[in-house]
């Protein structure tokens, strides 16, 4: 890009609104909680941002983000009330942002405020389409004046869909393992179910999704649900071997397998659609289908960091996000430790 | 004097065949219950099982897995009782309420118990207390909403029935605050959808562990409570009565009123905030067996059980999802008490 001429960029936001940036915004506010981790990412650096939402910078402060983002955790929040998403709008005011990015599908209130006193809002929704998050990246793109990079970013997150879609598609309905994934089991359970993201990781990675419901279930719903395989993801406090210790979850042919894991943590939880989402599939599909020939996590990891963040993970690093020790009573785990070659 | 010894006699003998067909009805409705869920147990293996467990007796040929037994006997089981005991425990609650302060409408909201125990529910969440904390919590806020409730209705020289709900309604607006200001502060992701849930009320997280926690206040304090029949009824009819009649009437009102309030945090704490159903279930019950506290108090107890739990049969097996049962209370409530409210402003409360 060096060298290049900067040329006027108009980017329409997810509200219809057409937004011209003709000089890249030095001045970003976040008010739309992941938007900040994908503005970081797409930007790569966290030093236009100069507010943003409390809850997403408190997630800045451990893990491998808090190494590739040092900065990130120390972004001023007071530009909403109280976590929320309702912007404080005279401390926006004073922080003079170039660009703000709100939440357009949680009553037009929200970002209505803030074109009434003249402030550039980006309005995103979220509807657990993969669009959604393309839409993201291409605004954060626009903002941040790297268009390129946002499309590269996005061709990278479709590409590894395609893989996995390829290589899973031939694998027949009998060879899917039924695997139900609870964003948490101990305090009240939640599957993801045909409405989720979840949904579509499943059917993606070569599997059957075990949950026919979304909402808060029962055990006796689980255990008639029968599941092969349980995802947990990181807001479950409780790991695996705590679920498999269970007297009730003890009797799922997940546990009997010992096939119940903690969804990896990365630079975000893994789970949803993303940057780290070609990392996800390639880690649920080994574990789905370990026969399955030509996935190299680690050293896809690596590579995938390394492109994505200039960021060079160590075997410590990768131990981290693969939630290595709370997965290490799970069968098939082993496969992914440092020494292992698959 | 033999004539109302005899309507005396035909009213009692009424009572104990209506006392006797809900007991009756209630034990039927918990083994149907035992039968009904979302896993696949038939009910008759479901009754083998129970019988199997309650004899030790096991056929040579067992018809049934391992799990059906867990999901019968640890699932089902705990689940099917503490409904009942919640249900019962908040029936006898309102039948109390309602007589003390001679106002069909009142309920455990409305003396602040219910949202002060609620309160102690959230700060249990925020802190991250087990179940015990969680206890304490909740019976300590219900405790303080009670005794702040008492210091405000001193206030004006005397325990009147309308200073009391007056000082109810201001402290559980207070603890409603308290509550919302906590659901604004709380972590988006951690805290408020385990705030909420608890909220709306379920039992769907109850074990053998909330057996004891529900079970032992709710005999504590209901057994006195059933016993204090003769005394709510004479506190019903108001204050100089009861003093006439040689009873100390704020004394007693205020103990009266600390048993309920250790039934209502003992629900809350296991099952959240279940509301319509201490305040719906005593109308009912005057139907059937009339207005005296000696037969309305029990018949409370049974109906609140059957209503409750019937409530989670349905909460628990309509859909795969649980659907909240204190939405479910509400809805089914509500209409309810419309029409009791009306047929009963038609008639006058006077009549009942």
């Amino acid at each position: 890009m060096a060298g290049a001429a900067w040329q006027a960029r108009t980017v329409v936001d997810q509200r219809g609104k057409t937004h011209e940036f003709r000089t890249p915004a030095e001045r970003v506010v976040t008010i739309a909680i992941p938007l900040y981790w994908h503005f970081l990412t797409v930007d790569g650096s966290e030093k236009r941002v100069v507010g943003a939402n409390a809850v997403a910078v408190e997630q800045m402060r451990d893990g491998i983000v808090s190494r590739v983002f040092p900065g990130a955790s120390a972004v001023p929040t007071a530009v909403t009330r109280g976590g929320t998403f309702t912007p404080n709008v005279e401390a926006l005011l004073a922080l003079q942002p170039d660009a703000i990015f709100q939440w357009a599908d949680r009553g037009n209130a929200l970002v209505d405020v803030l074109d009434a006193v003249g402030l550039r809002t980006l309005g995103v929704k979220n509807t657990n389409a993969e669009s959604d998050i393309d839409a993201w990246i291409r605004m954060s793109g626009a903002a941040a004046g790297k268009v390129a990079r946002a499309d590269s970013i996005i061709r990278y997150m479709r590409g590894g869909n395609n893989r996995f879609d390829a290589m899973t598609a031939n694998i027949p309905a009998t060879q899917r393992p039924r695997v139900l994934m609870l964003t948490e089991y101990s305090r009240q359970i939640t599957p993801s179910g045909p409405a989720s993201y979840g949904n579509l990781i499943i059917r993606r990675a070569g599997g059957i999704n075990a949950a026919t419901a979304d909402g808060t279930v029962s055990i006796e719903q689980v255990l008639a649900w029968n599941p092969e395989v349980i995802l947990l993801t990181p807001f479950e406090s409780k790991t695996p071997a705590d679920l498999m210790r269970d007297p009730l979850w003890s009797r799922t042919p997940a546990a009997r397998a010992r096939r119940v894991y903690k969804l990896p943590f990365g630079l975000t939880r893994w789970g949803g659609y993303g940057p780290e989402s070609p990392m996800l599939l390639a880690w649920l599909t080994t574990l789905l289908h370990p026969a399955q020939p030509g996935i190299a996590l680690r050293d896809e990891m690596r590579a995938a960091y390394r492109t994505l963040y200039r960021f060079n993970a160590t075997d410590a690093d990768l131990d981290q996000v693969l939630q290595m020790n709370v997965n290490r009573a799970s069968a098939g785990y082993a496969r992914f430790q440092a020494t292992s070659r698959p | 004097m033999t004539d109302t010894g005899t309507v005396h006699e035909q009213q009692s003998r009424r009572v104990r065949l209506v006392l006797l067909a809900l007991s009756v009805l209630l034990g039927a409705l918990m083994l149907l219950s035992l039968c009904l869920g979302r896993y696949p147990v038939s009910p008759l293996t479901a009754l083998q099982i129970l019988w199997s467990g309650m004899t030790g007796f096991v056929p040579s040929v067992a018809a049934w897995t391992d799990t059906d037994v867990l999901v019968v006997s640890t699932v089902r089981l705990p689940r099917v009782l503490v409904a009942a005991i919640a249900g019962g425990a908040l029936g006898l609650s309102g039948a109390t309420l309602q007589g003390l302060f001679r106002n069909p409408l009142v309920g455990p909201q409305v003396v602040g118990i219910s949202n002060g125990a609620a309160w102690g529910g959230v700060v249990a969440i925020l802190l991250g207390a087990n179940f015990v904390g969680a206890l304490a919590w909740t019976f300590g806020f219900a405790m303080l909403a009670l005794v702040a409730v008492f210091a405000l209705s001193r206030l004006s020289g005397n325990t009147s029935i309308l200073s009391v709900v007056l000082a109810g309604i201001i402290v559980s607006a207070f603890f409603t605050a308290l509550v919302g200001l906590a659901e604004f502060l709380a972590d988006a992701e951690r805290q408020l959808p385990g705030i909420v849930y608890w909220l709306l009320g379920s039992f769907a997280t109850v074990t053998s562990t909330s057996l004891w926690v529900i079970g032992v206040p709710v005999l504590v304090a209901g057994v006195p409570l059933l016993f204090m029949r003769w005394h709510v009824n004479v506190l019903s009819l108001g204050d100089e009565t009861a003093t006439a009649l040689g009873l100390r009437a704020p004394q007693l009102r205020w103990l009266v009123l600390c048993l309920v309030a250790m039934l209502v945090t003992a629900q809350v704490s296991v099952s959240g905030a279940v509301g319509w159903v201490g305040l719906v279930v005593p109308h009912i019950a005057r139907r059937l067996v009339g207005p005296n506290h000696q037969a309305l108090m029990p018949a409370s107890t049974l109906l609140g059980a059957l209503y409750l739990l019937g409530m989670d049969d349905i909460a628990r097996t309509m859909a795969e999802q649980e659907l909240p049962i204190g939405v479910l209370t509400a809805l089914v409530g509500t209409p309810v008490f419309a029409v009791v409210f009306w047929r009963s402003q038609a008639r006058g409360w006077v009549r009942e």
